[in-house]
């Protein structure tokens, strides 16, 4: 087996079982035509990657989006709510949540946010973006309503965590659970259209990582109601720092319906 | 009426070749200039969306030629349509092909 075919192989394990056969044969035939014209194999087969990473990502075990912000803000309430009951008629977690409220944790709660926030900037950036045209306020009330769903959710969980394994856990996975659900905060920020707040779909990769001096290069999404395009560059540059938005205006809508 | 397809201007470049070349991966490939993990991601979404249809050729004829089957992909009436509508918004798709003819 040579490089190249290897390379397949180990890509293929990354598709969904059932397409793994026709996805292989697939490449290993265009493999063979790239070959043959001399291309670059190497650079052909490491690509193999990206498509299988896609599949495994929107294959028929599509992983669960929260499309709407309607979606995202219901799911985050349930999630705070039935934390709250789980937390709250479980002896264990109560008797926990009791003990913390005797001893006035506020302020011990308050440092392990303030740590959280410390940790975060070595997981995602702060950086929101650059999106002339958009209204600012929708977006602020969206990540603000997220974040106050999200911290009851994470500690109500830390909570049963600490009662089920042990109470001294509890602060660990606190720090770790507000990380997570911070970067998910705003990972997710960013990747919706800035106007309707949906999901940006569609990814395409654009340029080249040796052609960042003269183009951009980093993927463009889009939104499904036709707002506009999200730029995403790869590597932040000083023409190019953060993502961009261009809005669409009424003249595409033959495009987008 | 169902909602027109969306379409980024790289998936019209890579629809416009499988329109305008062989009809396969490494023909988009070289018509686009866009590397394989691009342009096959790119035929994937835009099969999902039923802008194009992928069928493998005859085992029979490929072994005519000793080489490999291959998958050809073609455009379906929608994908027809979305192409019609991006190349009224990108003009320079056109002259993708041409390069490609004056190139061969």
């Amino acid at each position: 087996m040579t490089l190249h075919l290897a390379l397949l192989w180990c890509a293929s394990w990354l598709v969904p079982r059932a397409e793994r056969g026709e996805w292989l044969a697939e490449w290993t035939a265009e493999l063979w035509f790239v070959r043959r014209k001399g291309g670059a194999a190497t650079a052909f087969s490491l690509g193999a990657f990206r498509d299988a990473l896609w599949l495994r990502r929107n294959g028929e075990g599509r992983a669960f989006r929260l499309e709407s912000p309607g979606q995202c803000l219901g799911v985050l309430s349930v999630m705070a709510v039935v934390g709250a009951l789980l937390t709250f008629c479980w002896a264990p977690s109560r008797e926990l949540a009791a003990m913390y409220r005797e001893r006035g944790t506020a302020a011990s709660f308050a440092v392990m946010v303030a740590i959280a926030l410390v940790l975060l900037p070595r997981t995602s950036s702060f950086r929101g973006g650059a999106y002339p045209g958009a209204g600012a306020w929708r977006r602020r009330a969206f990540l603000a309503g997220k974040l106050l769903l999200a911290v009851p959710a994470v500690f109500c969980a830390t909570l049963i965590v600490g009662a089920v394994i042990a109470r001294g856990l509890q602060a660990h996975s606190l720090i770790v659970g507000l990380v997570l659900a911070f970067r998910w905060v705003l990972v997710d920020q960013r990747r919706r259209c800035p106007e309707c707040l949906r999901l940006l779909d569609h990814p395409m990769r654009v340029g080249r990582p040796s052609q960042t001096f003269l183009e951009w290069y980093g993927t463009e999404f889009v939104c499904m109601k036709g707002h506009g395009l999200m730029h995403v560059p790869e590597i932040p540059t000083t023409s190019f720092e953060t993502q961009r938005w261009m809005r669409l205006d009424r003249s595409w809508s033959g495009l987008f319906g | 009426m169902a909602a027109e397809p969306k379409l980024s201007h790289s998936a019209a470049m890579v629809l416009h070749a499988i329109q305008a070349g062989d009809g396969y991966g490494f023909s988009v490939m070289e018509m686009t200039g866009l590397p394989s993990g691009t342009v096959y991601p790119a035929m994937r979404r835009l099969e999902r969306d039923g802008l194009i249809k992928s069928q493998w050729e005859k085992q029979s004829i490929a072994d005519e030629e000793q080489r490999p089957a291959r998958k050809y992909y073609r455009l379906t009436r929608s994908g027809r349509a979305a192409l019609e509508a991006s190349q009224k918004r990108y003009p320079l798709l056109a002259r993708l092909a041409v390069s490609e003819v004056e190139e061969s």
